[in-house]
Order: C-alpha cells, then sequence, then structure tokens
C-alpha cells in the first residue's frame, strides 16, 4: 500500500528499475520529472524540445537502469546530471550555430510571479537557497558557471567571449564553485545530503 | 594530454562544468586517479554543480509526456489493463482540523515532554531547516523518532510572526500535496518545539508559513519561509 501512496524510497525506485519493472520507471518520472523538465527548459529554452529531451533521457536511464549505483550518488543526480548532458549535448550539435545569436540568461532568475507557491514547494526553498548563493556571486564568475553549465559553452568560447585569457576564466569557475561552496555550507546546506 | 597537478586543480571546476573537450576531461580523470588532494578538491566542487539544476525555474511537463514514456518503454505498444498509474496521495488521508487541534494540543505539551526526549534522539534522523526572506535568520532541525512514531521540529532565532498571525507547519509529499501539521509562536527566545505524530513517511519536504491567527488555515495562503527537505 505504501508503494502506491508515493511512499517508496529511492532505493524501491533502483530495484524496480534494475530489474525491468515499468513501474519504477514512472515511480521515477513522477518524482524527478519536473525537475528534469525545469532543467532542460533552462538550457533549451524552447518546450517542444525540453519536452523530447525529458522523453528521452528517461527512456535511456530505462535501458541502461543497470549503471544506477546508489552507492555514487543519488536518484535525483543521476536523473538531473543525464539530462543537462543530454540538453548540452542537443545544444552542441544540432543547434551549435544558432546558439551563438541566441541569448543567453545571466542574471539568476526569481522564482516567477503569480505561479502556485505549492506547487513548488517541495524545491523552493531550495532552490532560492541556490539562487541566492549564486547572486552571492562577482557577476563575471557567476556569468562563467552559468554559460558553461546551462549554456554549454566551453572555456575557451567563454574566454573568446569576454576576451580573457583562457586561465582566467578556469580560475573564475574555480572560484566560483568554491564559494557557493562555502555559502551553501555556511547555511547548513550540506548537513542533511 | 597528460596534466600535471596545478593543471589539474586549475582545469577540474572547468570539468566539472562540463565546459572542457574530451582530451582535457579525460586528462583530469586520469590525474585524480592518482591524487588524493585533487579528490578532494573535486569532491567538495562536484558536490556544489550536482545542486546547480535546482536553481532551473520550476516548470511542469505536459501529461502527455508521461503516457507517451510509458508507451515507449513498453515497446510501443501498452495494452490499457496495465497502465501505470501513480495516483497522488488521497486527500482523505489528510488530517482534518480535529488533527490540526491534535497537533497544537501536542505542541502545549512540548515543554512538558522536552525534558525527556533529549534521550530519545540518539536512534533518530535529523534533516537541517534553513530559512529564506523573513527568516533567512531563523534555523531548525526535523527529528524523526521511528520508535515513538513522533517527529520532532525543533527551531530556533524564530522573530515573532506578523501582527494577527502565526507559524504554521506542512508537510508536503512527494506529489507535491500539503497537508497541515500544526500552529504554534516561538517563545520570547524565539524557540519552537513543535510535535508531529507520525515519522514523516512519503513527506518530501516540511515547510513553515504565516497563517491568520489563531487556527491558520486549511491550506497554505503565505510563501514557505524556513524549511527542511526530508525524503
Ligand atoms: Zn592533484
Amino acid at each position: 500500500m505504501a508503494r502506491l501512496m508515493g511512499g517508496e524510497t529511492d532505493l524501491d525506485i533502483a530495484k524496480a528499475l534494475a530489474a525491468g519493472d515499468v513501474t519504477g520507471l514512472a515511480w521515477l518520472y513522477d518524482r524527478y520529472s519536473s525537475l528534469a523538465y525545469s532543467v532542460a527548459l533552462r538550457i533549451l529554452g524552447d518546450p517542444g524540445r525540453a519536452e523530447d529531451v525529458v522523453q528521452d533521457t528517461f527512456l535511456k536511464l530505462w535501458h541502461g537502469a543497470d549503471r544506477f549505483d546508489a552507492g555514487r550518488g543519488s536518484l535525483r543526480t543521476w536523473v538531473i546530471t543525464s539530462v543537462r548532458n543530454r540538453s548540452i549535448d542537443y545544444l552542441r550539435g544540432r543547434n551549435a550555430h544558432a546558439r551563438k545569436e541566441q541569448e543567453i540568461p545571466l542574471e539568476a532568475e526569481a522564482v516567477g510571479p503569480g505561479s502556485d507557491p505549492w506547487r513548488e514547494v517541495a524545491h523552493s526553498l531550495e532552490r532560492n537557497l541556490i539562487l541566492e548563493a549564486l547572486a552571492s556571486l562577482p557577476a563575471e564568475q557567476r556569468q562563467a558557471v552559468e554559460l558553461a553549465y546551462f549554456g554549454g559553452y566551453f572555456h575557451r568560447e567563454i574566454a573568446e567571449m569576454f576576451q580573457v585569457p583562457l586561465s582566467t576564466i578556469k580560475g573564475r569557475m574555480r572560484l566560483a564553485l568554491e564559494k557557493l561552496h562555502s555559502y551553501l555550507r555556511a547555511k547548513g546546506y550540506f548537513d542533511g545530503l | 594530454m597528460v596534466f600535471d597537478h596545478e593543471e589539474v586543480e586549475g582545469s577540474l571546476a572547468a570539468s566539472l562544468l562540463g565546459a572542457c573537450d574530451a582530451k582535457e576531461t579525460e586528462a583530469v580523470r586520469a590525474h585524480l586517479e592518482t591524487c588524493q588532494a585533487c579528490q578532494e578538491l573535486e569532491q567538495r566542487l562536484r558536490s556544489v554543480v550536482e545542486v546547480l539544476p535546482l536553481a532551473a525555474p520550476n516548470k511542469e511537463p505536459p501529461p502527455e509526456v508521461r503516457t507517451r514514456l510509458l508507451r515507449a518503454a513498453r515497446g510501443g505498444w501498452l495494452p490499457p489493463a496495465v497502465v501505470v498509474q501513480v495516483p497522488p496521495l488521497p486527500r482523505r488521508r489528510w488530517p482534518s482540523r480535529l488533527a490540526v487541534a491534535a497537533a497544537v494540543l501536542l505542541l502545549a505539551l512540548a515543554g512538558a515532554l522536552a525534558w525527556d526526549l533529549h534521550l530519545r534522539l540518539e536512534s533518530a534522523v535529523a534533516y537541517p531547516m534553513s530559512g529564506t526572506g523573513p527568516l533567512a535568520t531563523a534555523s531548525g532541525r526535523v527529528t524523526v523518532l521511528p520508535g515513538q512514531d513522533l517527529t520532532v521540529v525543533a527551531i530556533s532565532d524564530l522573530p515573532p510572526p506578523q501582527p494577527g498571525r502565526v507559524y504554521q507547519l506542512w508537510l508536503v509529499s512527494r506529489s507535491g500535496m500539503v497537508r497541515p501539521a500544526a500552529v504554534f509562536v516561538p517563545d520570547l527566545e524565539g524557540r519552537s518545539q513543535v510535535l508531529v505524530p507520525g515519522t514523516l513517511q512519503g513527506v518530501a519536504t516540511v515547510a513553515v508559513t504565516q497563517e491568520p491567527a489563531p487556527s491558520g488555515s486549511r491550506t497554505p495562503t503565505g510563501k514557505p519561509e524556513l524549511a527542511a527537505q526530508v525524503g
């Protein structure tokens, strides 16, 4: 009964997936599809493409489900890393040229007004904290991180954009991640992980 | 391409952000296998990269995606009798006002019980709570006591609620259903200890909003200002 009421654990899901039980895929999708779709949409900026990437990602995870290793990370990380990489492959492949002209949002986005906060609540606090952490970075560091992670740009491309040496961009990325880590750790974010 | 320690230190963040080409990524990976200092750095930076996607604005995919996915997973054909549907938590399971009242009563007992709770905390599982906005300075801890079938939410540095408001604690299921758990106000030192019956099974988030005094709301009207991820 607990399984029908959304009480299944990540381990239950992983076991069902590994056993080839499609119920496991349904659980996985129900728990992580909105996060996956949010990430794909943030990267691709196009609902239709984001839907395709989400479907492909989950299908690929389903077919290679045995590769999930609970010892190496959470199911959530597995899903969002996959969807991020697949979205970036899509950007870099079919769309690599058009991407140059696309406007990349550089500012941390606030939670949209008028949305139902309770639809989002499961992630909104966590998201707000991460947005706060990003907002605390100097602009050039935040831009380096966002252009790479969400924009799919290589470090060389970012160095060209800003007309600075490659080592400067690498340094900004390193500093940014270190600062984000300190910020989140000071807020106790990693305590429960 | 072979990288020395300093080069890897320089490239690691870019590599984790997916900004290096395949050769550089491989050179970083190869060095990591042999260098403990770089492994530690990698672990620290990776923990940040893994949560970056959570910064994306929250959007729901249309329901057809689920149907298409499950059909494709079934090999393109899905007999109607085995369509997999995971129903959301049924509403009737959420406590009524009576249960809210009971939780408030429990709250009144909290002080009396607090003295022996610390004895029971050893087998407990705890999750940190963090605040944003007006409650940015507040912090708390959600402790599940499986043996007692009870959950304790302890909050400190909580400012008094706005006039005419109380704090209300909510449990949010993984499918996004929200149910009220308790209404409370902090003591003069900004502390509150709230007892919630049960062990949070199926709950993803414990959140606090400000709601109209004295008895709160049936569904939240304010924004969550303090929360813990618990599942
Ligand atoms: Zn090294």
